[in-house]
């Protein structure tokens, strides 16, 4: 193995075999040391595994964790390739970044759906990458990552950088920008100076012991930490005002405001997809509109996608699930309008543009749509300023409080938008 | 979401939960309860038409190609059986149990062959064994540890020390190994007895052949062999 691999990796190496870098006991009192979970499952002759973080590779008492100190060996050339301009509150939540960044602190970005949050990084970036600064830049969710990716590498078209994921084709390489969903930090100890961490508000993400490990894990000490959302969880909140300083930005980056949630009433879809629905596609169909259907479990996809092609059965379309073999495909396929519509569960609900959608929910009263869940999903609206706004509608069973309270968000956030907007 | 759910052991999906009555009643326990329905129905069983000297699921009842090949070497054939077809979903389980080490399915299809093993004629059941390198990084024998609650005989053991597996080699290379196992104990264990062999995949049949040839040898009266998958 290349040395420069290991630095501020931890990998897992068989004790039997001999190793480079600096080597420490997998195991402490049967807490993982790479996981910081403690839930083993025995082996044969008194060995034992880790299942908690048995999806990255198995860590068991019959290895070592290896790895060897961050130096940080870049050469801190670095060409902004992205030509965009920010609109003057992106320039002053970028700058807010750059201060942050001056003085190694935590920072949270609040800043809609739509608002340009990637491009507000822009000018942090490229200064931790002159300043040879090494940066980690992870979401909860692999789409979000697969969709960083591209945009990263076309704005510093001369960095060398990894993305890294679980079912992903990119082979480790030692660089200096590392994009990467949230799991794949417990392969990194004290490698970063920057991390930023995107959807922080998400599954599986908020309020998971071994992924809140991690990102610890794999800061150097002296670090700075961008958090990023659009619907800050509850602690979160909390987080702000106890003093976590905090940018926030109401208005989308093309100034029009947040499309706001419609609500109709739909009874018993499970049995059989009402009239009302199929109109509903119709109208759409015949304004060739692309449209999500959000559904709210798995086993809704099938029987939602049959109908909607028996119904409409020149029109190309798919479902997707998390455990889909095919998830990366149908989600390309999605954005570069191969299909014309996909029906999903809450995956697709943040971190993805597909240009020029509308968007239905089916059963949006159901628990597993959260008030948050929504407002993301609604933000997956309007996003281009060649087509900002759209349909979002959310069909319930019953009006509930949450999708009330997911209404009563938006409005909230585009009555400061607009108060914003009038003020430039 | 609800913690506690019990999720599928081989995709993650969260188990429907139909539940029959007798088994809320806790009178009936599936046995297949570890698996979700889509996982199941992708297992295809091998109990049609195959060939009758290696399990291989096929479209006549004749001996296939392959073993035409192993009976023109002049070794004798192993009436090998195996119950599922090798296909997806064994290969996802293979990935799971037995390179990334998940110990805890090793009881996923251990009735099926427990089932296997109770229907043949045999005096003694051996594992294919693991070299000393694997005991020491994967830390068991995979065979082994599908076959809880049968009494086997360890008479074997892999003589390189080396870290390859076969699922690294080509059709070809594996073709050309050498013999691989040498034995465990004294020979006089092994003569006059009936032999069943046991592995997780039977691929090319080399390893089967090598460790039965080594076997008769020794003096064994009949060796057959079985494997979860072929």
């Amino acid at each position: 193995m290349e040395i420069e691999n290991l630095y501020g990796r931890q990998l897992v190496c068989p004790k039997i075999d001999n190793s480079l870098g600096n080597t420490r006991t997998a195991f402490q009192g049967g807490v993982c040391q790479r996981c910081n979970q403690k839930l083993v499952s025995p082996l044969p002759n008194d060995a034992f595994y880790c299942r908690a973080c048995l999806t990255l590779g198995r860590v068991s008492s019959l290895d070592n964790l290896i790895s060897l100190p961050e130096p940080n060996q870049f050469n801190g050339k670095v060409v902004l390739s992205w030509t965009g301009t920010l609109t003057s509150q992106q320039q002053k939540v970028s700058e807010d970044l750059l201060t942050t960044l001056a003085l190694q602190r935590e920072h949270l970005v609040w800043a809609v759906t739509g608002a340009g949050k990637t491009e507000m990084l822009f000018p942090l970036i490229y200064r931790a990458l002159q300043q040879k600064l090494r940066i980690g830049i992870v979401a909860p969710r692999v789409d979000v990552i697969v969709e960083l990716s591209p945009r990263l590498r076309a704005a510093f078209a001369q960095t060398d950088m990894v993305t890294l994921y679980g079912e992903q084709t990119d082979c480790y390489r030692y660089t200096q920008l590392v994009l990467a969903t949230t799991h794949q930090l417990l392969r990194f100890r004290q490698a970063f100076d920057v991390l930023i961490i995107d959807e922080v508000d998400s599954f599986p993400f908020a309020g998971n012991e071994m992924l809140t490990h991690a990102v610890k894990n794999a800061v150097k000490v002296r670090h700075t930490m961008i958090y990023l959302t659009a619907t800050p969880t509850r602690e979160l909140k909390k987080r702000i005002k106890k003093g976590l300083p905090v940018s926030y930005l109401p208005l989308r980056f093309h100034q029009h405001l947040l499309p706001e949630i419609q609500l109709a009433r739909l009874s018993n879809w499970r049995k059989k997809l009402p009239r009302k629905f199929r109109k509903q596609l119709s109208y759409l169909v015949e304004t060739n509109k692309r449209f999500l259907v959000f559904v709210p479990k798995v086993s809704d996809l099938k029987p939602v996608q049959e109908t909607i092609r028996r119904w409409f059965p020149r029109m190309h379309g798919d479902f997707v699930h998390a455990n889909d073999k095919h998830r990366q495909e149908k989600v390309q396929s999605m954005r570069n309008e191969n299909l014309q519509y996909l029906v999903t569960t809450t995956i697709l609900e943040r971190g993805v543009t597909f240009p020029g959608i509308d968007v239905i929910i089916l059963g949006a009263d159901d628990e597993m749509f959260t008030e948050n869940a929504l407002v993301q999903i609604a933000g997956r609206v309007g996003r281009k300023s060649d087509c900002p706004t759209g349909l979002v509608l959310a069909y319930v069973e019953h009006v509930t409080l949450k999708v009330k309270a997911a209404q009563r968000q938006i409005i909230q956030l585009n009555h400061l938008g607009e108060k914003l907007r009038e003020s430039i | 979401m609800n913690q506690s759910r019990k999720l599928c052991q081989l995709c993650g999906l969260p188990l429907t939960e139909d539940q029959s009555f007798l088994s809320l009643l806790g009178i009936m326990s599936t046995d297949s309860n570890n698996l979700c329905e889509d996982c199941c129905n992708q297992l295809v069983l091998i109990n049609d038409i195959f060939c009758p000297n290696c399990g291989r699921l096929q479209a006549t009842p004749e001996m296939c190609f392959d073993c035409i090949r192993w009976q023109n070497k002049g070794y004798p054939l192993l009436e090998h059986r195996a119950i599922y077809q090798y296909n997806d979903v064994m290969k996802t389980y293979m990935q799971q149990y037995k390179f990334n080490g998940d110990f805890l399915l090793k009881d996923l299809f251990n009735h099926d062959l427990i089932r296997l093993i109770d229907s043949i004629d045999k005096d003694i059941v051996v594992p294919i064994p693991v070299s000393h390198y694997t005991m020491q990084t994967r830390g068991f024998n995979q065979v082994s540890g599908m076959l809880n609650g049968q009494t086997l005989s360890d008479i074997l053991s892999v003589t390189a020390s080396k870290k390859d597996h076969q699922s690294q080699f080509g059709r070809r290379e594996r073709m050309n190994r050498q013999q691989p196992f040498a034995l465990s104990v004294s020979s006089q264990l092994v003569v006059g007895q009936r032999i069943l062999l046991v592995d997780d995949v039977y691929t090319t049949g080399n390893t089967m052949y090598h460790a039965a040839n080594l076997l008769y040898q020794a003096g064994a009266k009949t060796v057959k062999s079985i494997s979860l998958a072929r």
